[in-house]
């Protein structure tokens, strides 16, 4: 008895070592937390898309919860994600706005007017200036900020319809309240 | 015989000039600045280089932002060199990407509440090995020596008997 304990007492380790690791391969690598999150976001001072000779200030929506959405023109996974805003822009009535990550307004105002355009307005940073202070690593990506301007939730990737029933909608209706 | 030689000569004449003319005629390329991803050695370039061999990113991850040839490895680099002309210090710069990117930028991550395992483990495992090594041999030693089973001392004996029947 007292030995076959002992021979299980390393199959034991070796089980429960695999049991950790194992449960560390479910985890998507990709998904780095933000340190921005519960943070006031980084300000926004850009030029238009629609329009370069209008500023987009950031600062003018302080007191409103918006949604803000990284997007680019020549980023694949936004075009699988843009159903899923035309329809948050369509039923939600939610304040969405844009920024365009390094992209050139040609191909920025191309693609909307293709594909049809979700924001309300979209910000201009053809270098990733802005994007850097956001931590910006993966576009898309999506963040809900509050009415005191601070970063609520981040979603890095593509939205889904999951997503956006289960957590944006109802952090946004909180936050509102 | 003269004629041989001869031919010799330019044979190995005509193997040499091609390699003498291209070494005459094409001097080390030197790194253009224009080249994208190319820059010159500079001790601006080296301590940039420093600082991004430390940080991690975060679009291949595995690689540091020295070695990716990501976009946004490249813009990371482009800002820590910016920085740096700005008179700022190595940790501050760290600092800038740690703010916007989290703890994950930093290949060497920081001792804090959840990072301490991390650290101590490797320190904790060779206590406790060192431990248990010492606790199986003063074990080991204390141990009498066993008795004999009974088909050991039949052995026992019948060697001791040969060796008595047969004093060599």
């Amino acid at each position: 008895m007292k030995a076959g304990i002992r021979y299980l007492v390393p199959i034991a380790a070796l089980l429960a070592i695999a049991a950790l690791l194992g449960s560390g391969l479910t985890h998507d690598p990709r998904l780095v937390p933000s340190p921005l999150v519960g943070k006031a976001a980084p300000p926004i001072v850009l030029p238009e898309v629609a329009d370069p000779a209008r500023t987009f200030d950031s600062a003018n929506l302080h007191g409103k919860v918006w949604v803000l959405n990284v997007w680019a023109s020549w980023c694949v996974s936004c075009r699988q994600e843009h159903p899923v805003l035309m329809v948050l822009r369509d039923q939600a009535n939610l304040p969405l706005y844009g920024l365009d990550y390094k992209d050139t307004r040609d191909a920025a105002l191309q693609w909307l007017a293709a594909a049809g355009n979700p924001y309300l307005s979209s910000a201009s940073d053809p270098k990733g200036t802005v994007g850097m202070n956001f931590g910006v690593y993966g576009v898309p990506e999506t963040y809900v900020i509050d009415k005191l301007g601070v970063i609520r939730y981040k979603q890095i990737g593509p939205l889904t319809p999951q997503v956006v029933d289960h957590t944006i909608l109802p952090l946004v209706a909180r936050l509102s309240q | 015989m003269r004629v041989a030689s001869l031919c010799a000569w330019m044979l190995a004449l005509a193997l040499l000039l091609p390699a003498v003319g291209q070494s005459a005629s094409a001097p080390p390329a030197a790194p253009s600045a224009h080249a994208p991803g190319i820059v010159e050695e500079t001790p601006l370039e080296r301590r940039t280089l420093a600082i991004a061999y430390t940080l991690r990113c975060l679009v291949c991850q595995g690689e540091s932002i020295a070695d990716s040839q990501a976009a946004l490895a490249r813009d990371m680099r482009a800002e820590i060199r910016a920085k740096l002309l700005l008179g700022w210090s190595d940790a501050r710069i760290r600092q800038y990407f740690v703010a916007r990117y989290g703890n994950y930028v930093l290949y060497r991550p920081p001792l804090t509440g959840s990072t301490w395992f991390l650290w101590f483990a490797p320190l904790f495992a060779i206590v406790a090995g060192i431990i248990g090594i010492l606790l199986l041999v003063r074990r080991r030693g204390r141990q009498p020596p066993g008795a004999l089973s009974a088909s050991e001392s039949r052995r026992a004996s019948a060697l001791l008997a040969a060796h008595r029947e047969d004093p060599a």
